[in-house]
């Protein structure tokens, strides 16, 4: 199970495990034959077969379609591919083995609004001596449900009996308050959760529930806010 | 025009068009631009293995094949359970009226992961719905594998989740995890807007 580093309410820390766990499945799609079948990624064209190359190697395109299958390259067409790479090209087809990537921040309406270096973004989650922290900020559950969209949610769980007790107690404190509280990552605590290399960054709130001496700790997280949208 | 959803809800009738609630929509977003030495704008392609076949964008084509290496249809394809019994193709939840008769409760809605957020502009179901949460089974289009969908109210608007449940599960102090090995490879995630809500 993957780990993460949280604290409590009290910045006691330690590492815990956590996974989604998706139920199984209703349906499967499955041949009447019973034939076992499986995806391949095929090959469906080379630069030699697009339009801009027929267009250059034949004066009417269209006649050589008809006399023939340019488009075609019977050699590679249908090839099975695996293990592929992305390259950047420059405008002249050459691989281009040097080059400067930036992002280009654009606004709801389509509009540029900045330009700027790409960001290595590392994951925050399982930090020695960085664990999640409480902000302190609670949500009762029906508010929060109803300002954000909860993209995923994670169960924590422990991996001896210290870490059941942590767990344990902080799922009782949740499950008494019937509220979320906001958890955030980082240095100061406050930042959103990052949970691999240059992934999307989060808002966790944690939830908590208890029945008897067993209890569901799950870490909701979001980066949409339940809001009207302008239009269609 | 787009297709209205039909809801029932205690004996009056709704109607709204859904609108699905994107980062986009709301945020904007970011693209990556690639410029090469000579600051010229580049575009991707793809390269096999041996560094031997570059392949243009839209130029690789996902296929089932079966054992043999034979070309199987989509259309071939039947929706089964786990027995491998044929299942029955449900239909869209937009040819239909949604009675509206099952509230949830929070920890149920909370238990979902959505798939999609759609915002429906009524008034008046939004007022009908109040604090209460709907379930309901949803299906976008006709195929045998509905999904769970909710209806939540929150600011005058109606908003329409599509989601399947997850399987949680209360854990004693008994059933401990083990974690993983150091080192071991974190799986990747899909690659999504700059986060810029707060």
């Amino acid at each position: 199970m993957r780990k993460l580093n949280i604290a409590n309410e009290a910045k006691r820390d330690a590492e815990v495990g956590f996974e989604m766990k998706k139920a199984t499945p209703k349906a499967r799609l499955a041949l009447r034959s019973g034939r076992e079948y499986a995806s391949a990624r095929l090959l469906k064209g080379t630069f030699a077969t697009e339009l801009a190359a027929l267009e250059k190697a034949n004066a009417d395109v269209a006649a050589a379609l008809e006399v023939g299958d340019p488009e075609i390259d019977m050699e590679l067409e249908g090839r099975k591919l695996e293990g592929l790479s992305k390259v950047y090209l420059s405008p002249d087809g050459k691989v281009a083995y040097v080059v400067k990537l930036e992002e280009h921040v654009h606004a709801p309406d389509g509009s540029e609004k900045e330009v700027r270096a790409i960001k290595e973004m590392p994951a925050n989650i399982a930090v020695e001596n960085m664990p999640i922290r409480w902000t302190g900020k609670m949500f009762p559950k029906a508010a929060a449900l109803r300002k954000f969209v909860f993209a995923r949610s994670y169960q924590l769980h422990h991996v001896n009996g210290l870490t059941y007790d942590f767990l344990f107690a902080m799922a009782k404190k949740l499950d008494e308050a019937k509220a979320m509280m906001l958890v955030g990552g980082g240095e100061k605590g406050t930042g959103p959760l990052v949970f691999t290399m240059n992934g999307s960054p989060y808002r966790g709130f944690l939830e908590g529930r208890v029945q008897g001496e067993k209890y569901l700790l799950i870490l909701h997280l979001t980066n949409l806010e339940l809001k009207e949208v302008a239009n269609a | 025009m787009a297709a209205a959803l039909k809801f029932r809800l205690k004996g009056t009738e709704y109607e709204a068009v859904p609108v699905k609630l994107e980062r986009k929509k709301l945020y904007g977003w970011t693209d990556v631009v690639a410029t090469d030495s000579a600051g010229n704008v580049c575009t991707t392609a793809q390269v096999d293995p041996d560094g031997e076949l570059l392949i243009p964008p839209g130029a690789v084509k996902s296929a089932l094949l079966d054992a043999d290496g034979a070309w199987v249809e989509r259309s071939e394809l039947v929706a089964v359970d786990e027995n491998g019994a044929e299942l029955p193709i449900v239909p869209s939840s937009f040819g239909q009226t949604i009675s509206l008769g099952a509230k949830a409760t929070e920890e149920e809605f909370l238990d979902h992961v959505w798939k999609s957020v759609y915002q429906l502009d009524n008034p008046q179901l939004a007022e009908a719905i109040g604090q209460d949460i709907y379930s309901f089974t949803f299906n976008y289009r006709a195929d045998a594998s509905p999904e769970d969908g909710y209806l939540v109210a929150s600011d005058g608007k109606v908003f329409l989740f599509d989601g399947e449940k997850l399987a949680f599960e209360y854990i004693g102090i008994a059933e401990e995890s083990a974690l993983d090995e150091p080192g071991e490879e974190e799986p990747a995630e899909d690659d999504e807007l700059d986060f810029s809500m707060m």
